[in-house]
C-alpha cells in the first residue's frame, strides 16, 4: 500500500498539536512518528479501503488548525480561569446562604442553643423531667 | 516483532500501558536503546505487520487521553 512520509519542523511545530492531529487521523491511517535532529517524521499508510491522495496536504490543514486552538488555548487560559472561578466561587457561596437561610437568618439566635452552658441545659431538662415525673 | 519508538515522541507510561493492554494479544517486552524504546514481540508472520500498526495506533490514542 501507499505510504507517506513527510518531515515537520519540531522548532515550529508542538509534539501536542501533533499528536491531535494524529488522532484524528487514527480511523483511516496507520501512524508512526520518528525524530531525527530538529524534525518530527510522519508515516501514515493507509488502512484498507482508503485512498491516500491527499493525504499530507490534509494532515497539514489539520495541523494547523490544532496549533491555532492550541494558542488560542493558550491565550485564554486565564479568562476561562477566571470565568471557571467566579461561576464555582458564586453557586458555593449560594449554597453557604441556602444553608444559613434554612438553618435562621443570624447565628445570633441560636436555634439549636449551642450557646447555652451545659449545666444550664442540664437544669432545663432535670426541670421537665420532674414535671413529667409529678404528673 | 520489534518496534523502535522514539524516547521523544512515545513515553515510557503510555508505551506500558499499552502493552499491559495488549498482554493478551502477545508477549511484549519492552527495551531501551539509546533515544528509542524497543517493543518485541512474538506473532505469526501473517498477524504481524497488522498488530504492529494496530498497536503504534493504540499508543497515540493512549499518548492522547
Amino acid at each position: 500500500m501507499n505510504k507517506i512520509v513527510f518531515s515537520l519542523n519540531s522548532e515550529i511545530v508542538s509534539l501536542e498539536s501533533v499528536y491531535s492531529t494524529c488522532y484524528a487521523f487514527v480511523d483511516r491511517f496507520y501512524i508512526y512518528l520518528d525524530k531525527k535532529n530538529k524534525n518530527i517524521i510522519v508515516s501514515l499508510q493507509p488502512k484498507e479501503g482508503f485512498i491516500a491522495k491527499t493525504t499530507e496536504g490534509e494532515f497539514r490543514n489539520e495541523l494547523l488548525s490544532n496549533l491555532l486552538r492550541e494558542k488560542i488555548a493558550k491565550n485564554n487560559l486565564k479568562i476561562r480561569e477566571y470565568i471557571i472561578g467566579q461561576a464555582l466561587y458564586s453557586s458555593a457561596s449560594s449554597e453557604i446562604d441556602e444553608f444559613f437561610g434554612k438553618a435562621g437568618n443570624d447565628y445570633q439566635e441560636d436555634p439549636l442553643d449551642i450557646a447555652i452552658p451545659w449545666e444550664e441545659k442540664k437544669d432545663k431538662k432535670s426541670k421537665k423531667s420532674g414535671k413529667k415525673s409529678k404528673k | 516483532m520489534i518496534l523502535k519508538l522514539n524516547k521523544e515522541i512515545y513515553p515510557e507510561k503510555a508505551l506500558k500501558r499499552a502493552i499491559k493492554f495488549y498482554g493478551k494479544v502477545a508477549d511484549f517486552r519492552l527495551k531501551e536503546q539509546k533515544d528509542y524504546f524497543l517493543v518485541s514481540g512474538y506473532l505469526e508472520k501473517e498477524d504481524a505487520e497488522l498488530v504492529k500498526n494496530e498497536f503504534l495506533n493504540f499508543v497515540l490514542e493512549v499518548i492522547r487521553q
